[in-house]
């Protein structure tokens, strides 16, 4: 589809407008380097995404441009078929680790708390109620016993999954996470995969930004191949079998294992 | 000293020198935290050319006018800074940089040029302050108390209310902007108001204090507390309270300081709050329990340690 | 000397005012043409705001060496005397600077920012000492706050000019290993280039470039000189030998200027009239210089936003899709589409074109991903406007082989 304001053809309106993520002809580019070229895609509810690519494939440019946080030069995104806006819930964003400030004076019980703040809105304060259900969270993620301690004494993999309960606490429809399990232990992994294939058999939306092809077919039911432009979307077992992977990460590169974005 | 001399120079001078540290420390907890403390030495430099540019127009020096001036430069210094780093692709201090010292520079020219501001404010009061002006002239009269009180206490007033009101939303927004936009929190909106409260807070404290030692006030008490504290809440507590800790003993050394080696004149009041300020940031950083750097070796390479 | 009206201002101008305004001149461009040219480094270093540090720490050392030329000569204005006392806290505020970033939990801003407030509190306690002795020669201290070229002696002349040229002449004998580290640390270090001794050197010229200009800009604009002219320049260029030239002459323009301006006006601070000029300079640049300005900028944003916007309109027609809204207008009224909504003659070729040429965009991100997503404007312009012609080629005959 294209056009800023196109309209998809009637047969496939009812099908994927209504989906939970449904992107729409998205542009987005830094200065004048197109980052994404004319991306389409949707997400179905239930279903476990993985967005790959090479370096600078505009993976995190394109969750950072479903949620508003980069300007987009056009396209939509839309969320159970209406306008994405902020603030209504729908949408939890974990980011990669290197983006805040460890050092920053709080608790993991506070950060995590931070995914309630939408419910408890403008003005009010957290409560006790607020407190136990961040430590329940807390605790769904194997952290409640570091619950106290300041984020910079966490390790990395702790880090990861205490954004994780950020997002559990958003209890939101649809879930993006910029590379959750870069650099985190085995245990780690395993824990956060669990957790969200749990998400998706209660019927959510999960989108991860992934660079381990190894796992790929494993942890995922569905992969976008991501290049500037949408190389392949599907099933995962379509797009890893197609040589689209080649076609996403250079075709010098040889395909299959191996092949790490990093 | 006589009851009475304590009363007409020293109590109001100390009132002062406490509201203004107060204040500023406040809104420097949160201007530290965002990494975002040079933010205070731009604006308290921009408050000048509010100041002389809003009298300049009214025509009338009045609280309201001053304050309204000082808040419009702070908010154009600051667009004039995005801008910069937009188009230039610049970092935030050389933008930063060009900003400030260009309306400061406007500011000090207008000065010499008008005369309009004559006699209230001069170059050297802009930089220095001038604490020792603030007389309570007939002491029990409530209604003589210096307007430099009166400004620094609703100024305080209003940004501790805003403070506790938005505890929640400063949080967020500081800590991870991406997370507060998703939930609604409009992360630039709060980013406005914390310059306009830095404008607020500045150019209340800048009659007392001088414009540069107006970020000592800022960054000074916050950097102490984050020495020492793991928690916002008590970041923010730690911060006022030795930011009022300072201005009293800043205050006791300039007034009370020479005596002791018998000079019977008194030394600037803003300058000894900045020294008690640096003096106690420079203990907090070698002596604090666990990030001193007299312990931080050890601590950091264990914690690397953990986290790899 | 008496200057007044025109003739005098052109005097000034022409350096025939007198042997110390014609010197201080003389002096205070050359102090802007060196400035410049450092505060590029600087920039390019992202140490824009040391430099703020550094001035404001100069303070309690001009008060220091103010009270110890009075204890032992009976004076205490001495200009040298009292830049070594500037330099020796501004060394101090570097260290201290340098020291909370490194080995505390606080961020180079918070550093800088209680460096300078502390230091400035020290001097301005030390200031206020200084102001109750009776010493005759405490006048010229107040010149350093905001600069005074005016009042200058004919001694402080020499020794600011001498100053000036020997940082002018280091910094251009060490052109080439700054300009090393600026644009490639890792490279530099290959090279046995020592990137930290470089960094001290070009942070103490940077010192000296403060210290000689706190008595013409004073010390609380002084920073401008090392800040405006590079971001002026910047504005300008992607090149760092232009940077550095342009940047040298908005800092000595602008210093020339001011202090003349300063000798005929005697009661301005220099220091803001010098800055008000670089500011003028780099505001005019800001607006409207290539490529960087804002004006410019936006023009091509949004430029760049329709053509984006048309070639993926092209495209879609070429597959057989109408667009709809915005870019079915803009294919309208460039007849692509005809008033039946259906491609023209002409829009269909430039469709079939584009398709091609977006063929070729595609296998350029298939082959080489990396350096297609680095490259500025893929997939927006024909490829043979961006890529040089050798790797069309290429991809043309990738493109036949399939």
């Amino acid at each position: 589809m294209v056009g800023s304001e196109a309209v998809p053809p009637a047969g496939r309106a009812l099908s994927t407008t209504d989906l939970p993520l449904y992107v729409q002809g998205l542009n987005v580019a830094y200065g004048s380097r197109p980052v994404l070229w004319n991306v389409e895609f949707s997400a179905a509810a239930g279903s476990l995404t993985a967005v790959v690519g090479p370096n600078g494939a505009g993976k995190s440019t394109l969750l950072r441009a479903v949620i508003g946080q980069v300007p987009r030069l056009s396209g939509h995104v839309r969320v159970f078929g209406r306008q994405f806006e902020p603030g209504d819930g729908t949408v939890a964003y974990v980011p990669q680790q290197g983006v805040v400030d460890w050092e920053f004076p709080a608790s993991a019980l506070d950060v995590v708390a931070m995914g309630l703040y939408g419910d408890i809105g403008w003005f009010r304060p957290v409560r006790r109620r607020h407190r136990t259900r961040a430590l329940e969270m807390l605790d769904r993620v194997g952290l409640a016993d570091s619950a106290g301690r300041q984020i910079g004494q966490l390790s990395g993999g702790q880090r990861q999954r205490m954004f994780v309960a950020r997002a559990l606490a958003q209890d939101a429809e649809i879930y993006l996470l910029d590379e959750p399990l870069a650099g985190v232990d085995a245990v780690t992994e395993t824990r956060i995969m669990t957790i969200l294939r749990e998400l998706a058999d209660a019927g959510r939306t999960i989108v991860v930004v992934h660079h381990d092809l190894e796992t790929l077919q494993e942890y995922f039911t569905h992969a976008l191949l991501l290049n500037g432009r949408v190389v392949e979307a599907g099933p995962v077992g379509g797009v890893v079998a197609s040589a689209s992977l080649s076609r996403t990460y250079g075709r010098f590169a040889t395909a299959g294992a191996g092949i790490g974005a990093g | 000293m006589t009851l009475q001399e304590f009363l007409v120079l020293d109590l109001p001078a100390i009132l002062t020198a406490v509201l203004a540290c107060v204040a500023c420390s406040l809104v420097g907890s949160f201007l530290v935290l965002r990494r975002q403390a040079l933010l205070a030495d731009a604006v308290s430099h921009v408050v000048l050319p509010g100041i002389v540019g809003a009298v300049l127009v009214t025509g009338a020096l009045t609280g309201v006018a001053i304050m309204a001036g000082a808040l419009v430069a702070a908010l154009v210094a600051v667009a004039a800074i995005e801008l910069l780093r937009a188009c230039g692709r610049l970092e935030a201090g050389a933008a930063m940089g060009t900003v400030f010292t260009t309306m400061f520079a406007v500011g000090v020219a207008m000065l010499e040029w008008s005369d309009v501001a004559d006699g209230y404010i001069d170059a050297r009061h802009v930089v220095f302050g001038s604490l020792e002006t603030v007389l309570w002239m007939s002491p029990g009269d409530l209604t003589a108390v210096p307007r430099q009180i009166v400004t620094l206490a609703v100024v305080l007033a209003i940004l501790a209310g805003l403070c506790g009101c938005f505890h929640k939303e400063l949080a967020v927004s500081t800590f991870d902007p991406a997370l507060a936009a998703l939930l609604g929190f409009r992360p630039r909106l709060v980013a406005i108001a914390l310059v306009t409260a830095t404008g607020a807070a500045a150019v209340a404290a800048f009659e007392a204090v001088g414009s540069i030692l107006v970020i000592a006030m800022f960054v000074g008490p916050p950097c102490v507390a984050r020495m020492l504290t793991d928690r916002l809440s008590l970041q923010v507590w730690v911060s006022v309270l030795v930011a009022a800790v300072a201005a009293i003993v800043g205050y006791a050394l300039a007034a009370f300081g020479p005596g002791l080696y018998g000079s019977p004149n008194s030394l600037n009041a803003a300058g000894t709050i900045a020294v008690t300020v640096g003096i106690l940031q420079l203990l907090s950083m070698l002596f604090a329990p666990r990030y001193g750097a007299l312990l931080a070796t050890r601590r950091r390479q264990s914690s690397q340690s953990a986290t790899r | 000397m008496e200057v007044s009206g025109l003739a005098g201002l052109a005097r000034i101008l022409v350096l025939d005012a007198g042997y110390n305004t014609a010197l201080v001149m003389a002096g205070s461009t050359v102090l802007g043409v060196a400035a410049g040219v450092i505060g590029c480094f600087t920039m390019l270093r992202r140490r824009s705001m040391i430099s703020d540090a550094i001035s404001h720490a100069t303070l309690p050392g001009i008060a220091l060496a103010f009270l110890f030329g009075l204890a032992v000569f009976g004076s205490g204005r001495n200009i040298v005397l009292l830049s070594t006392g500037a330099a020796a806290t501004g060394v101090l505020g570097i260290l201290a600077v340098h020291w909370i970033r490194e080995r505390t939990r606080l961020g180079e801003d918070a550093a800088i920012g209680t460096v300078l407030s502390g230091f400035f509190g020290a001097g301005v306690v030390l200031m206020s000492h200084v102001q109750t002795l009776p010493a005759a020669g405490q006048a010229g201290l107040d010149g350093f706050l905001l600069g005074a070229t005016a009042t200058m002696t004919a001694d402080e002349a020499v020794a600011i000019t001498a100053a000036a040229l020997l940082v002018m002449t280091v910094t251009l004998a060490l052109l080439r290993p700054f300009a090393a580290v600026c644009l490639d640390e890792q490279h530099a270090s290959v090279l046995g280039l020592g990137v930290v001794t470089i960094d001290m050197v070009m942070t103490a010229l940077l010192l000296l470039v403060v210290v000689t200009g706190l008595k013409t800009v004073g010390l609380i604009l002084v920073i401008a000189l090392v800040i405006i002219p590079p971001v002026t320049a910047r504005f300008w260029t992607d090149r760092l030998g232009v940077m550095l030239v342009i940047s040298g002459l908005v800092g000595g323009g602008a210093c020339y200027a001011g202090s003349a301006a300063s000798a005929f006006w005697p009661d301005m601070p220099t220091g803001a009239v010098i800055v008000i000029m670089a500011a003028t300079i780099c505001a005019v640049s800001v607006a409207v210089a290539p490529t960087r300005g804002v004006i410019s900028r936006l023009v091509h944003a949004r430029r760049f936003r329709r053509r984006v916007i048309f070639r993926q309109a092209l495209l879609a027609c070429s597959r057989g899709e109408r667009p709809e809204g915005a870019a079915r207008r803009m294919l309208r009224s460039a007849g692509v589409l005809g008033a039946d909504a259906e491609l023209t003659l002409r829009g269909h070729a430039q469709a079939e074109a584009t398709a091609s040429d977006w063929r070729l965009w595609e296998l350029y991100l298939e082959w080489y991903p990396e350096r297609a997503l680095a490259t500025p404007e893929w997939g927006s312009r024909p490829i043979g406007e961006v890529l040089p012609a050798d790797t069309v080629a290429e991809l043309r005959a990738r493109a036949g082989s399939e």
